[in-house]
């Protein structure tokens, strides 16, 4: 008899809540919330008290498998390593190291991503790595990266209860990031006058002091609006502009071209609502932005996110305690896997790949040489693949048949490869594609360190042995470098390589294991006596002045006309996560939800003569999928939202993969669709 | 596309709907008023026409989730009509019904629903006089407090 | 001073504890663990590990020692070192048949006045102190909040509830917190009583039901309240039905195992009425 309670973090979203993982006789029974836990202070969401369902789920892969004719057949570890190692160097020798292509995950720790990346780049030889933060926000890092310095969420969670104004655009917090939306539901409580600006009307509006609904794909307008209406009644920091800032009188000879008329007519929204956000957001003592993928997954999501810069820096609601840009960061670890240089063009820290002192320090900590030049994106991959320059493709945990746009292109590609390992809990529509399969281990199953959307590193700690077979995703990594003839890959515990990876990366250099079990530690934390950082941009920006970018608005890349005439979202429910691959193996969430739903206007719903519950077709220049329709005022007329989460009723059958120039994120927020009534089904 | 005519139409129906008739959840016994159109003949006509009839073997069964989830389905009442206490067919099970009911309507009231909402009358068959009366009365309650939603 | 007693108290439930596994009646003691900065619920098996039990900290114990037993079925008896709110826990689990207090032993554990006041408590002991000493029958009620309930009009808690409830995720965090919401079936997870897959959940289902299941079980522990993400005072409200059912009936959940709840269905009435249901209605 034996029950114990392990304390680590929740594996689902970035809000890295607290969770005790319960144990009786070495299984996983339960979860609890970690009480006085600085993010979720004794509670959870559903997925949070959900979280151990999926670990022993009977789908879990527990043997290595690989591909014998049309088949995946189970196999000894020793028989799939060797031939992974095998082929990729006869592909790396054939094609050169280039023809290789790494996809990290945002789903595993700290040590794995960075295991991965040091993989890829010193024993492969090549800098083709990303992961699906490219998905949801590349643009993040380059335009907050372009304005400050730096990609991160400027504040913490904790802090949002201390702002005075709250402007949430493109964000379904209560869904999506719910210990957030606490947060900002009591800054509420406490007086925080809380704005959304959002297309569709999300659970937080009810609960905000104002709404506005601009129509898709219009947000550098309204903000460009907004920005003139500031400067016009004098409510900018002139003094902030002056001391900490460059470029505003470009930014200002833009913003002045969007009068309220003008931005009326493309955003819809009245000059009055927009006025009064302006005031509000620019005269609060601190204002603070939270948003998500509604600003990111656009072509112009770059410059989404340096309007909402310009923005923050011409109020001066930058820099101070509750006052700041966050983007919340949808996986538990995506902030990490960035972190962690699982990235085609930087290492650790953000430390750049053409920056030839960080190239000679990884060389010369690592001991090889490394490439040059910047790789390809999961998007740029999968294109390479389809052309038949990609040969060989090594996914860890992720599934981008299901997460990335137009995925018919993205079977196409996949299925061009010689060699496509798949590294997973669980069969996903990528493994069935795979050459060979490593089962890997949970979170619960392994030890390391994930970092959630504020920069907080937090620990997973292991609660149960591993499932079957399954070994740890930086244990393979390790087996499979030994097997390539790699120095440097023999590490005992996930502390070691932290260790490695503290010492080349300044901004995490102060975090130990030992400190992060008592203290609560933000990067940049560069010394062991540094207590880590609760907001950015304190008196200066990382890059020294911020960086004012004038943005011009651009419609999105399909609009809707006579053919597709409805527009197309996307996004993410709150009883699912991401691809599903855990939360629909977790019985309560499946029963929450078991499959998708089509939101649809009622008004939009009576023109197409569509019911509730109907089945409808809806398709777009790529695809369609059939789905049930859900009628909902959420969702404005001319507008369908469809989640991507499941596979059955795929969104990204739908979706767009017209990319952002910049950080080449495919629009998934806004493409043209068709609906119509499918045959009854009974 | 509406013709004039049908956009008529409807306005001169929602003319008519504009005065609030409630609808109104019935759950009944079937010892006591086994007869649905009997129940039916107690509520004002313009009521009965929207009302829902739920016949119960015993009031005793008479679960606080109907009235609950009746509430959430757009219901604007629930009545509760069974035999008068000590003529159970089963003993006891109108005052069991009754204790739930009362704390129901306690709850009720605490969590901002008027317990007007809830009707309980505990009929003579032999009165249908008096029960028609109670009801009515209720049902005045009804439109004094107005729709639930 | 308060600190004193703490120290005092934790030094007893050791000693206790480590009695009781080498006596060997029972087979663990359920209480809390101290590791690193937390505090978790613990199963100690071994002496040795008793040097980190701790007593501080607010876990419904009696939920995980419900769970414990039946993943054991018939085998094990445990020792829980239980404050007051646990013990009440431990007999309304008792009266809903789903612990048998033969296979648990429990160790009382008195509260101090501050962790009374933190959770709004006014019977911080339970019925025999072994672990510290009862500071008494004290009133700790947020009366000031309850006063606000109950001087709204219906009309004013109307709106009052409906915007607190709307904020509601359903993350089911006040059921899954509370000792007593242990059903095997519940029917907030049904979608014929609660529509499945929407937030905030259908009003007024989730939480009426909720309360209603709890009416008469309820121990006014607040785990629920403090569980809640939203901010949601469902303490409160099950404190103001508390009171209903104190004031009506005199009766209060958790005081004893043999007292029978004022509203719970006559057990010799239920199955003739299920009978009647399955002819079909028929005489
Ligand atoms: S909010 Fe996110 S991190 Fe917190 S419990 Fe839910 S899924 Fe987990
Ligand atoms: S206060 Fe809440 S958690 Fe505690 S017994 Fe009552 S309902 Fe359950
Ligand atoms: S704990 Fe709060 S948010 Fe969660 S289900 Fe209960 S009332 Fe809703």
């Amino acid at each position: 008899m034996n029950y114990k309670t392990i304390q680590s973090t929740c594996p689902y979203c970035g809000c890295g809540c607290g969770v005790y993982l319960e144990v009786v006789d070495e299984h996983l029974v339960g979860t609890m919330p970690v009480i006085n836990h600085p993010i979720s202070h004794g509670g959870l969401c559903i997925k949070g008290w959900a979280a151990h369902e999926f670990v022993e789920s009977e789908d879990r892969i527990r043997r290595p498998l690989w591909k014998r004719g049309a088949n995946l057949e189970t196999t000894d570890w020793n028989s799939a390593l060797y031939m992974v190692s095998e082929r990729l160097q006869a592909i790396k020798q054939m094609y050169g190291p280039d023809s290789i292509g790494f996809l990290s995950s945002a789903k595993c720790t700290n040590e794995e991503n960075y295991l991965f990346m040091k993989f890829a780049r010193s024993v492969v030889g090549t800098n083709n790595l990303d992961h699906c933060a490219r998905l949801c926000h590349a643009p993040t890092v380059a335009g907050l990266a372009k304005a400050f310095g730096s990609g991160a969420m400027t504040n913490s969670v904790p802090e949002l209860e201390k702002a005075s104004c709250i402007l949430i655009t493109g964000s379904n917090t209560t869904e999506n990031h719910p210990m957030i939306a606490s947060r900002i539901i009591k800054a509420r409580e406490k007086g925080a006058f809380v704005i959304v600006i959002d297309p569709r009307r999300i659970h937080i509006a009810n609960h905000s002091d104002l709404f506005i609904q601009p129509r898709l794909g219009t947000d550098v307008a309204w903000i460009n609006g907004m920005m003139n209406m500031i400067f016009l009644e004098g409510w900018h920091n002139r003094k902030f502009i002056e001391e900490r800032t460059e470029g505003f009188e470009e930014l200002e000879r833009v913003f002045s071209k969007y009068t309220p008329e003008k931005v009326r007519e493309i955003t819809g929204i009245e000059p009055d609502l927009l006025k009064q956000a302006a005031r509000v957001y620019a005269q609060s003592p601190a204002s603070a932005i939270v948003y998500t993928m509604g600003i990111t997954e656009h072509i112009t999501g770059t410059d989404n996110v340096m309007s909402l810069a310009n923005l923050a820096m011409l109020t001066g609601q930058i820099g101070k305690r509750g006052s700041g840009i966050n983007p919340l960061r949808g996986q538990n670890n995506v902030q990490g896997a960035c972190d962690m240089g699982a990235l085609p063009d930087v290492f650790t820290g953000y430390q750049k790949v053409l920056d030839p002192e960080a190239h000679y320090k990884f060389e010369k900590a690592w001991g090889t040489n490394l490439p040059t030049e910047p790789g390809l994106t999961v998007v740029e991959m999968i294109d390479a693949a389809a052309a038949g320059d990609l040969k060989a493709l090594y996914v860890m945990g992720e599934n981008p048949m299901l997460s990335d746009p137009d995925i018919n292109h993205v079977r196409e590609g996949l299925s061009n490869l010689e060699l496509l390992v798949v590294q997973d809990l669980f069969i996903n529509q990528t493994a069935e594609l795979a050459d060979v399969v490593f089962p890997a281990q949970s979170f619960a199953e392994k030890a390391g360190t994930v970092t959630s959307t504020d920069r907080r590193i937090q620990r997973i700690r292991k609660a149960i042995d591993g499932v079957g077979q399954a070994r740890t995703d930086w244990e393979i990594i390790c087996e499979l470098a030994g097997l390539m003839g790699a120095k440097g890959f023999d590490y005992k515990t996930p502390i070691e390589i932290f260790e490695e990876i503290r010492s080349l990366t300044p901004s995490y250099a102060g975090i130990t294991y030992s400190r992060l079990d008592s203290e609560e530690l933000q990067w940049p934390c560069p010394t062991e006596d540094h207590p880590g950082t609760e907001f950015l941009h304190e008196g200066k920006f990382t890059r020294g002045l911020g960086s004012f970018t004038p943005v011009e608005w651009r419609p999105p890349a399909e609009v809707p006309d006579e053919e597709y005439p409805y527009f197309l979202t996307t996004g993410r429910v709150h009883f699912h996560y991401h691809t599903g691959t855990m939360s629909r193996r977790s019985p309560t969430l499946n029963r929450e939800m078991a499959s998708a739903v089509a939101d649809i206007n009622p008004l939009d719903a009576e023109d197409l003569g569509i019911s509730e519950r109907d089945m409808v077709r809806v398709s777009s220049r790529r695809g369609e999928v059939k789905i049930r329709a859900r009628l909902t005022q959420t969702v404005p007329k001319g507008t369908i939202f469809i989640p991507f989460n499941f596979q059955e009723s795929a969104a990204n059958a739908l979706t767009n993969s017209d990319r952002d120039a910049i950080s080449k994120i495919p629009e998934f927020k806004v493409c043209a669709v068709k609906v119509e009534k499918a045959a009854a089904r009974r | 596309m509406k013709t004039e005519d049908e956009t008529k139409e409807t306005r001169a129906s929602e003319i008519e709907t504009d005065v609030f008739q409630p609808r109104v959840a019935v759950f009944h016994c079937r010892w006591c008023l086994p007869d649905e159109e009997n129940v039916r003949s107690f509520l004002p006509a313009e009521v009965a026409k929207r009302a829902s009839f739920m016949k119960l073997n015993c009031t005793g069964r008479m679960e606080a989730e109907f009235a609950v989830k009746a509430l959430g389905a757009g219901y604007d009442g629930v009545l509760v009509l069974g035999c008068q206490i000590g003529e159970c067919h089963y003993r006891t099970g109108n005052e069991q019904a009754w204790k739930r009911l009362a704390l129901l309507s306690n709850i009720l009231a605490l969590a901002g629903v008027y317990p007007e909402r809830l009707g309980v009358h505990w009929a003579d068959p032999f009165d249908e006089g008096t029960t028609k009366r109670i009801v009515n009365s209720y049902i005045d309650g009804l439109l004094a407090i107005g729709p639930f939603k | 001073m308060t600190e004193e007693v703490r120290d005092n108290r934790e030094e007893q439930a050791r000693e206790i504890a480590g009695r009781l596994l080498t006596e060997g009646n029972v087979d663990g003691v359920l209480a809390l663990l101290h590791v690193m900065d937390h505090v978790v619920p613990h199963l100690f098996t071994s002496r040795e590990e008793l040097a980190h039990l701790n007593i501080s900290g607010h876990y419904p114990v009696a939920g995980v020692a419900e769970r414990l037993l039946r993943r054991w079925d018939n085998n094990g008896r445990i020792a829980v070192i239980a404050r007051g709110c646990d013990e009440r826990h431990l007999i309304e689990l008792a009266k809903k048949k789903s612990v048998n207090l033969d296979r648990i032993k429990i160790v009382g554990l008195a509260c101090t006045v501050d962790e009374a006041k933190d959770c709004h408590c006014v019977r911080p002991f339970p019925t025999e102190v072994e672990v510290g000493r009862s500071v008494g029958k004290v009133d700790y009620l947020d009366h000031f909040a309850l006063g606000e309930l109950i001087r709204m009009d219906i009309a004013e808690r109307r709106k009052f509830w409906t915007q607190i409830f709307d904020r509601c995720i359903k993350c089911y965090g006040c059921r899954n917190v509370c000792p007593l919401c242990n059903c095997e079936d519940c029917r907030l997870e049904e979608a014929r009583w609660v529509r499945v897959g929407e937030i905030p959940p259908e009003y007024p289902s989730f939480h009426l039901i909720r309360a209603v299941h709890l009416a008469d079980k309820c121990v006014g522990c607040f785990a629920c309240e403090r569980a809640c993400p939203m901010g949601i005072p469902l303490g409160k409200l099950h404190q103001l039905i508390r009171d209903y059912l104190q004031s009506v009936y005199g009766y209060e959940a958790g005081r004893d195992p043999d007292e029978r709840s004022p509203i719970q269905i006559d057990v010799g009435i239920g199955p003739d009425v299920l009978q009647g249901l399955r002819r079909g209605g028929e005489d």
